[in-house]
This record gives C-alpha cells, structure tokens and sequence, in this order.
C-alpha cells in the first residue's frame, strides 16, 4: 500500500511539473504581452519595453523559467502584476468560495443521485425507471448558466431570501449564498452520478452475492442498500473524483453566474490580462489539488476494494 | 489613453432624464454606497496604470494638484491653491493648500508633491506628458517649481489628471509594493481592504480637508464577471450605481434609472495602418470613411444614444470655439466607390480587421462595419481576440484596421499627444501636421489659441484619414432609488464625495 502511494505521488510531482512547463510555454507564445495590456493601447514602444523590463520580461525565456521554478521550489509563486498582491495571498483569498461550491455540490449531488439511483434500479424497467433516466438526459443537456439564470429569476429575485450573487463576509452569509450555485452545480453532477450508479446497482442486483442474500430471505431494499449499493458506489467514487477535478474548471461559469469569487474565475481574469505569475501559481495549485484528489480516490478504492490493493 | 478628463457636462442621476434636479436640501450624512463594474482595478499607484476602475477609484483615495471644472474649459484648484506663470511660460509656481493631512496623520508638504510628479514623469504610462518639465523642486514647505523646456499652456491640466495624484513622499516611508497594500492618501476615502477581482472597501477619511465631504460613511466598489450579473445586482437592489454601464445593457433598465450623459469622453475610431497594402492609398481610407453608414451604426448599436463622429477629438475635450467639416466623414457609398475605383483597377480591396471580440458591442460594431464596408467593395476580414491579444496586434501594426475607443482624453492635445507618439494609435503615420498642431495648442495664450490647433489637427486627419473616427457614445450611468440628487459628469463621473443615500 505504501509503495502504491508512493508512486502515485511521484507520478503526480511528475504531472505538476510537466503542466507547469507546459502553461509557462503557453503563456509565452500567446498573442498580447502584460505590459502592453497595463499601459493600454496608448502606450508607446518605449513604454512597453520600459514596464517589460521592470517586470522581468525583456529576460530570456529560459532566463524567466529557471527564476519561475525556482520560486515554487522555495514556495515563492510570485506577485500578480496588477496590485502586487502575492499570488499565493490570491490564491488562499479565492479558494475558498470554490471550496464552499464544490462541497455544496457534492452534498446535494451524491445522496440526490443515490436516492434517484437507487429508486430507478429497485424499479428497473419500469416507467418511473425509463422516466427517471430521461429526466437525467435533459438534465445532462442543460447549460449551467441557463439554470443559474433561472434559479435567479425565479427564487432570488421574487423571494430575496436567497442572494442573487456574491459570498458574504460570515459562514452564515456564505452558507447562503450558496445554495443556489451548490444546486446549479449539482444538476451538471447528478445525471452522471446516476447513471453509474444505476448501472452498478443494476449490475450489482445480478451477482451471485445478492442471490445469496435474496435466498436467506433478506428483503429487496435491505438487499439493494446493504448488499449492492457498496458495491455499486465503487465507480461512482472514481466518477466524483473526475468530476470534482473537472468542476475546479467548469465551476467557472457557475462562479461567474452568482458573482462567486473562487479559483476558476480568477484563473480568467488572469488569463485576460497576461497575469503570467497567476496564470501559473492557479494552475499549478489547481494541478497539486487535481492531483490530491485523484490520489485520494485511488486510495479510498484500495480501503474498500481489497482487488485493488492486489492490483 | 489618459482617463483623467475634465468635466464639460453636468447631469443627474437618480432622478431620470439629462437635466440636474436637486431637492435644495444637503445629503444626510453617512451610510455606504454599493457601486458596480465589471472591471478589477489594476493598481493603486496612481502613475503606474491608465485603466478607468483605478482610475475612479484612485479619485476617490489621492488628490491632485487642480481638478478638472464642470464646465470644460479650465481646471479648479484642489491640492494647489495658485498657480503662477514667469519667465515667459518656462516656470510655473505652485502653491499648495495649508492644512492637508494624509490617511496617517502627516501634513501635505511639497515634498510629497516633488515625489509625486517625478514618479508622474518618469512613469512608462504616461510620463511623456511631461517631458517638457526639466525640473521639479520644492520651495519651502509649500511651494514647488516646475521648470519647463518650453511654455505648456496645458500644464494645469495635466496636472489636473488622475496619474498625476499626489502621494506621501517615498510612499509614506514604504516600497512600492506594501504602498500598493496599504496605499495613503489625501483624498476623501481611505482604503479598508482589496480583495483582487471582488470589491475594494473605503471608508470616510475624517481629516479630509472639504468641509462636509464626504457624505457617506463607507463607499465599495464591487467587480462582477459580467454586465448580467451586475444588472441583476443593481435589480435585486444589492447594488447603488453601476458606472459606465454599456448602452445595449442600460436598455434594459427603466428610464428613471438611468442617466445618459453628453458630450460624450469616447470616440470610437479605427486606426489604420498606412504602412502596408491598400491603405496606404489616401483614397481607399476616404473611400472607407464614406462607406460607413454611421447614423446606422448609432441607430443600429446604440439604440440611438451617440452622435455620429466629425473628427478625432471627442466633444468633451474639443475647447469651446472649434469649427467641424462633417464632410469627411459624411455617408455616401456612391463617392466610396467612385475612390476606390481611382485607387484600385479591379475595385475592390481585402483587409483584415482586429478588434476584441470578448466585447460585445465591438463584436457588433465589426459585423455592421464589415456589411456595410462589403457594399462599396471593402472585403473585411473579421480577426476577434481577445482583448490582451487585440491591443497587441495593433501597437505591434500587425493588423489592416483595428477597433480602438479613445477615453476621457482632456484636453484636446492629449488625443493629440497620444496620436503623435503612437503614430497614429500602431498605424505608423509621421504625423508632422498632428505635432505643429500640438505645438501650437501648447504655445496658445487662450481658448481661441488652443481652438484654432484642434480645428487644424482635425484638418488634417479629416484629409488624411490616419484614423477614422465613427461615433461618439454617451455614457450611461445606473443608480438604485436610494441614491438622490447626484451630480454626474459626463467626463469624470460622479463625486462620489458628495454622495448621499437614504438608509
């Protein structure tokens, strides 16, 4: 076990490494330079190659990279160039509204698609079933700033007593606003969860174990929650695992839509600006914690599925 | 661009309409106002950016020397309290304010001011605006003497723009970098806390030396992803005002909370590049110029809140007295492609056209400009990126035409300036007519003086064609009905100083 976390986590270092390599090249061969976005379109030639030399960037690009690595090596990831704020003070000041929604989405989402799952595999087959899993299809279609938009319009606007944006100053104020953006990223969630589930729970209901369980006369809820749903939730932990991962990004138009100041959304300011220093420290900080949550997954598989730790 | 400016117009928001109405009674004291935009800051060093948000938001934390008046044709004194020409205009004597102090408590010394315009001068963002001042030095606690290579009859109000605000003498004893965090100043509000990309908070600076400003106990300035998110604030009434709102979104509100304010800071140009292709050819850029339908463009994108352009300068920075020849830029496909006929045998002409395509009005602008241009045998090849990358493509002249939008340039000769240094904004023209115009609007003794070098800088773009201007857009400012009796102007915004909100 701890040879496997131990080449999980070197196979990880690995994996920053190269996308942090990767974006630094990126940024540099993009089209529009820091320097010319701060002084604006009325900035001589002097004045551009004046500010790209006080911010490092008349250097080679090796020059840079080697001052880059060396930074995150000693835990410096440098200053944003737009108000000197350190990039890692940016990232600590921004993480944590994505956090909150990722945890709201992840609270609402699972036992959601566990109830729904497990409804439509003890009905398999069905009408509730057949309506249940085309209900997931249309969920599955929908953008997710079409629902934040609706849920808006329809709950906080009419009602105010929800926030229409942003993340209050208390974990009261936070808890309420989000709600909303915690339910618009559950529905982006729910539909995959689902249907792994179901396939599990449906595969699940067909092994040899739950005959078993069926023929000492333990009833089919007791059977479908006790016996297949352990079982089943196996990919639909590798699947939130993905997901998750996929939503640091992806939350960016949920953040976006409800005014949420986290991660993603600074990643695309930054991105807009030729912020080099935090376009790198979020990416490279959104890799370590892509990278945590795949380890961890892995390794929850291994606790519950002694197969895996053989494997 | 600069984005300082002076006022020329003077509206009122809260109460609908482009007229001012007050109620006569003065603003109850205290409470916080809640203002939106779309936009982070960029800094608060005053000298180091040109962006509107640090710009506004400075205003409200550092004082300049002169401020601009409200009626666009001088400048007021703030910090400075007189101002003395000798020497045949190559010295100017400032005399500062007594009894000004910091956030911190120091006293406003003319070292502050020596600091500050030497920061100003040497700036990359808009230090050569000052290149005519050889020396700055104080004289005595409170005074400072500037001395000039030449005579600046616009010194004033260069001193009168955001970057040239005045700041503690080596930031208050820190670097650069804690000054950005901990920035001082003398201005109404001090700084309680940045968050980048979500709100900065400021609070009433209690030593301000206005007396009875500000009105407001707290004032924060909120960031929102985009213009849906903040209109939905200001409707949920978790927001006050909305500065600058775009006019496709202003829509969209009801008349009464909406201001509309003219003459507009804005031009709205293309640049053009005249070092390569067709356009070298003045006819093909005149035959642009006329196959533009601009009335449409206004009609059509704005809902009908601009003026269609008749030259570079926009309005709120023309000096009263100037003349217009709208012929330049008059609608008239017949004459377009008779030009273009001249200028090319097959007539017809391909160019590419970079503009920022994450703007919505600008992605309109391009697809109306490209119909229109395609009549009168303008191929227009649309190049959207971003907008970092599109302000790179045209400062490097890697484009044919490109969308630009000039803001708040007060006075006159800085769209002048700018358009001499930049070569026509990346479009590589020497523009020796632009610079003696510039010359003589410096060396003008008065208004008519500076009038006479604006028409002739329009002479000669109007000619030339080294940017063709389209349209200049109103402003359009949105205040929740807490908000009353708000002055707006057109060029600076509001003074947010004199703000009061019903609690």
């Amino acid at each position: 076990m701890r040879s496997a976390v131990t080449r999980r986590l070197a196979g990880g270092l690995a994996l920053v490494l190269a996308v942090m390599t990767l974006v630094f090249i990126i940024l540099q061969a993009a089209p529009g330079d820091p320097a010319s976005v701060i002084l604006g379109p009325g900035a001589t030639a002097e004045s551009v190659a004046k500010l790209d030399a006080q911010l490092g960037l008349d250097r080679s690009v090796l020059a840079q990279y080697a001052d880059y690595v060396g930074g995150v090596v000693t835990g410096d990831l440098g200053d944003s160039y737009y108000g000197s704020q350190s990039v890692t003070g940016l990232i600590g000041d921004r993480l944590p509204a994505t956090a909150w929604l990722l945890a709201a989405g992840l609270l609402i989402s699972v036992p959601l698609s566990c109830a729904i799952a497990l409804l439509s595999a003890h009905r398999r087959g069905t009408l509730l079933d057949r309506g249940l899993r085309a209900v997931t299809v249309v969920a599955l279609a929908i953008p997710s700033f079409w629902l934040g938009l609706l849920l808006v319009l329809t709950i906080a606007l009419p009602t105010e007593a929800l926030p229409v944006g942003g993340f209050g100053d208390t974990a009261p104020e936070h808890f309420k606003s989000i709600i909303l953006p915690g339910v618009t990223l559950a529905a982006s969630l729910v539909p995959v969860q689902v249907r792994v589930l179901r396939a599990g729970l449906v595969q699940a209901l067909k092994s040899e174990y739950v005959a078993a369980a069926r023929s000492r006369g333990v009833g089919s809820v007791r059977v479908l929650v006790d016996h297949a749903l352990p079982n089943a939730s196996l990919p639909l932990l590798t699947i939130v695992a993905v997901q998750l991962s996929y939503a640091l990004f992806a939350g960016v138009v949920i953040e976006q839509t409800f005014q949420l100041p986290g991660i993603g959304s600074a990643l695309i300011e930054a991105v807009g600006e030729r912020d080099y220093p935090v376009v790198t420290g979020i990416t490279l900080a959104l890799a370590v914690v892509i990278v945590l949550i795949s380890t961890v997954s892995e390794l929850l598989q291994m606790a519950l599925d002694p197969r895996m730790r053989l494997a | 661009m600069v984005v300082a400016g002076l006022a020329s117009t003077v509206v009122a928001i809260g109460c609908g309409g482009s007229s001012p109405a007050t109620t006569g009674q003065p603003p109850e004291r205290g409470g916080r106002l809640v203002v939106g935009d779309t936009a982070d800051m960029q800094s608060f060093v005053p000298w180091n950016t040109v962006d509107l948000p640090s710009s506004y938001i400075a205003s409200q934390v550092f004082d300049t020397l002169f401020v601009p008046g409200r009626n666009g044709n001088g400048v007021r004194p703030a910090l400075a309290t007189a101002y003395t020409l000798s020497d045949g205009g190559k010295t100017a004597r400032i005399t500062l304010r007594r009894g000004v102090r910091f956030h911190n408590g120091a006293s406003l010394t003319s070292r502050d001011v020596v600091f500050s315009l030497k920061a100003f001068k040497k700036s990359p963002a808009l230090g050569t605006f000052f290149a005519a001042i050889r020396r700055i030095e104080a004289e005595g606690p409170d005074a400072v003497v500037l001395t000039l290579s030449e005579p600046q009859s616009d010194l004033q109000a260069l001193l009168a723009q955001r970057p040239a605000s005045i700041l503690p003498a080596d930031y208050g004893g820190m670097t650069a970098k804690q000054f950005e965090r901990k920035p001082i100043g003398t201005g109404p509000f001090r700084v309680v806390s940045r968050r980048a990309g979500v709100e900065v908070r400021l609070a009433r600076n209690d030593r301000y030396w206005r007396k009875g400003r500000p009105v407001l106990n707290a004032l924060t300035f909120k960031v929102f992803g985009n213009v849906n998110a903040m209109s939905t604030a200001m409707r949920a009434g978790t927001l006050d005002v909305i500065d600058r709102l775009p006019l496709s979104a202003a829509a969209s509100f009801s008349a009464a909370k909406v201001t509309y304010a003219r003459p507009s800071p804005q031009v709205v140009a293309l640049a053009v590049n005249g070092r390569r292709g067709p356009l070298a050819d003045v006819r093909v850029r005149q035959a642009i110029s006329h196959g533009i339908d601009r009335k449409a463009l206004v009609d059509g994108l704005l809902d009908g809140r601009g003026v269609v352009a008749d030259g570079l300068v926009q309005p709120a920075g023309r000096p009263a007295g100037t003349t217009r020849d709208a012929a330049p830029y008059r609608y008239d496909p017949a004459l377009a492609k008779r030009l273009l006929a001249q200028a090319v045998p097959s007539g017809h002409v391909s160019l590419s056209y970079v503009f920022d395509s994450s703007n919505a009005t600008a992605s309109a602008l391009a697809q109306a400009l490209q119909a229109s241009l395609r009549k009168v045998g303008v191929d227009v090849r649309l190049k959207g990126l971003d907008s970092a990358a599109a302000v790179g493509a045209i400062v490097s002249g890697k484009f044919d035409l490109g969308q630009l939008q000039p803001t708040v340039d007060y006075p006159a000769v800085t769209v002048m300036r700018g358009f001499i240094a930049l070569g026509g904004y990346g479009g590589g023209w020497k523009a020796d007519q632009a610079q003696q115009a510039q010359d003589a609007y410096s060396a003008a003794g008065d208004a008519a003086g500076q009038a006479k070098a604006v028409d002739a800088f329009e002479r000669y773009v109007g000619s030339t064609m080294p940017m063709i201007a389209l349209y200049y857009p109103d402003q359009a400012y949105v205040s929740s009905r807490r908000v009353a009796d708000v002055l707006v102007d057109s060029v600076t915004g509001y003074d947010a100083s004199q703000i009061g909100v019903a609690r």
